[in-house]
């Protein structure tokens, strides 16, 4: 099973971690208790027998004192001589002349009798005297050199089991509380550490193409969520300029379209309303071709600069004299200056040369001729040049038109932007002109720069690389 | 050339002449003409305007009076994906809820607004047939 919180998932680790340490630390320290434990009965065992054995050197008679029977009674609650005691000769057989009547109970192994014989003590724990087992140390007491009386002392191990069971089981009481209680708030804390994940989460989905203006909230704290909000939210001021961009460029794009289809239909409309003669169709279908000459430009001119834009824009590159290219376009547009009454002259056309796509760079020039034109009044003049500038080949275009506030000087570059004077024009385009010539020159490694004093006229200088000579 | 032509071929029309008035408020210099000359072929009085602050003028000014319907593009410039006319639309219904308006519009994204939605406001989207322009305007002056 998958589990889909991350705050789940974190409790359960934590705990699992936990459990472990716990099984662990306790399995050690029971290990440690039930060996300090058991060592300290052996240790004890030793000691009585140690006294007893001392006793023994003194006479049989006197083997026992009341105060040694003090003494066991005052450390183990009972005296051995009661249960777990007996006194035996080298042979293992029970003394008889013990003034105390032994227990008679007590066991002696084959391996004790012959450790014994060799003056080696040995413990054992020995069971079915009673209901627990007895750790039992038989003693060897040496007299001159040789065994003269074994001495057996035991001990049940009652008191120690039950040491040990108390352990365990408040150890077993113990974990599941620790653990309930680790393991909630562990709970607790995930979830209250996570809870601005959730509320992201939220606001995120609430997030579409409609409301991109719509912010994650930043608490200012600087950790890692409040990173990754900004984060987010970082991407998401991209992505709604982006989709604003797209939004302001399809409204754009149809409002422009539309406008020579409103008036091709409306013409279409009109002439087939009533029977037409045929100079009356020639009329509207010579008509209808300006319209679609319209659009078929427009269309063009976005399909260059959606290439330009993704970087796609194929160029014919060959060596071209801009002095010749600027001097056909001055032939071609002098006609259209004229019309106008606008003086089209040359000023300093120096011969420079460089490395370009040939029709591109007409489009590009032509574009910028053609606006000077349009935006310089009657009697107004529009001049040309083109000059070598250090590691640039510089042509300007300078008219005496209406010029460009610094506002416009910024915007006139963007895809479909009109000053306002030009959208009330009849002729006016539909804002491309600029963009592409600036996509062209951007093409070319080169720039377009505008300087411009309003009412008084605008400079336009196309910076293009030279050739290497 | 368009509103010439519009001229030219309406001249053989027949329609009956209705004194109304029309404003047009289009920021397009070419489709303005155009619509005008359409529409002043039907008999009716057209002021062809290109911005909403000229729009307000003519209806605070002198030929105010006989203005009877507003026909506005809704995308007007600066912005082509504002709603000037939409906006302007609005206000003025507001303070004149006598006066009809016929908005047109070619950006399909002004099917959201409200009035547009709900058909509270008489809508073509662009490019609309004349005759059907016509015959909102008839239609809204119960002609």
């Amino acid at each position: 099973m998958q589990i889909r919180s991350v705050g789940a998932r974190l409790t359960l680790w934590y705990t699992s971690l936990l459990t472990l340490t716990f099984i662990l630390l306790a399995g050690t320290a029971y290990g440690f208790l039930a060996y300090s434990l058991s060592h300290d009965l052996d240790a004890a065992l030793e000691g009585v027998a140690g006294t007893l054995a001392k006793q023994a050197h003194g006479g049989a008679t006197s083997f026992f004192s009341s105060e040694v029977d003090e003494v066991f009674r005052h450390f183990f609650g009972f005296s051995p001589l009661d249960r777990y005691f007996d006194l035996r000769d080298p042979s293992g057989r029970s003394e008889p002349r013990q003034p105390l009547h032994p227990s008679g109970k007590l066991p002696l192994s084959t391996e004790a009798l012959t450790n014994a014989s060799k003056g080696i003590p040995t413990f054992e724990t020995v069971e079915n005297i009673e209901n627990y087992p007895v750790r039992l140390l038989t003693l060897p007491v040496m007299k001159a050199g040789r065994v003269a009386n074994l001495i057996q002392v035991g001990m049940s191990m009652e008191n120690m089991y039950n040491t040990r069971r108390r352990f365990l089981l408040i150890m077993a009481a113990v974990l599941p509380l620790g653990l309930l209680l680790a393991g909630g708030g562990g709970w607790l804390l995930a979830r209250r550490a996570l809870k601005p994940v959730d509320i992201m989460t939220q606001t995120a989905r609430r997030i579409s193409g409609e409301h991109l203006n719509e912010r994650l909230q930043e608490t200012g704290s600087g950790d890692e969520l409040d990173r990754l909000a900004k984060t987010l939210n970082d991407m998401l001021g991209r992505l709604d300029d982006a989709f604003h961009q797209m939004r302001q460029f399809s409204a754009d794009a149809s409002h422009e379209l539309q406008t020579p289809l409103t008036i091709l239909k409306g013409e279409m409309e009109v002439t087939l309303r009533s029977p037409r003669s045929p100079e009356e169709y020639q009329r509207v279908l010579e008509s209808g071709l300006e319209e679609i000459d319209r659009i078929s430009q427009l269309v063009e001119g976005l399909l260059l600069l959606a290439r330009a834009g993704a970087g796609v824009l194929r160029l014919d590159l060959r060596p071209v004299e801009l002095k010749e290219l600027l001097q056909e376009i001055y032939e071609q547009m002098k006609m259209v200056a004229d019309d106008r009454s606008v003086s089209l002259q040359k000023a300093s056309m120096e011969s420079v040369s460089i490395q370009g796509d040939r029709e591109n760079l007409r489009r590009l020039l032509l574009n910028l001729v053609d606006n000077a034109i349009k935006y310089t009044p009657e009697a107004g003049s529009v001049t040309l040049s083109v000059q070598a500038e250090g590691e640039w080949a510089a042509v300007r275009i300078f008219d005496t038109g209406i010029g460009l506030s610094k506002d416009e000087q910024d915007r006139i570059f963007t895809r479909f932007y009109r000053a306002v004077e030009a959208r009330s024009q009849r002729e006016g385009g539909a804002g491309l002109g600029l963009c592409i010539a600036q996509s062209i020159a951007e093409a070319h490694g080169g720039k377009i720069q505008v300087e411009s004093t309003p009412g008084q006229g605008s400079t336009f200088t196309v910076l293009l690389p030279q050739a290497q000579s | 050339m368009s509103e010439r032509l519009m001229d030219w071929l309406i001249t053989t029309d027949h329609t009956p002449a209705s004194q109304a008035t029309i404003l047009l408020v289009e920021d397009e210099e070419r489709v303005r003409l155009a619509l005008h000359s359409f529409l002043q072929r039907q008999g009716y009085e057209v002021i062809g305007v290109g911005t909403v602050e000229e729009a307000e003028q003519c209806l605070t000014g002198r030929e105010s009076e006989n203005i009877a319907v507003i026909v506005s593009d809704i995308n007007l410039h600066p912005d082509s994906t504002g709603h000037e006319g939409y906006t302007f639309f609005q206000r003025w219904t507001a303070e004149h809820p006598d006066l009809p308006f016929i908005l047109l519009s070619a950006d399909h994204a002004v099917w959201d607004l409200p009035a547009v939605r709900s058909g509270a406001v008489r809508f073509l989207a662009k490019p609309f047939n004349v005759y059907d322009l016509l015959a909102a305007v008839r239609s809204v002056l119960k002609e």
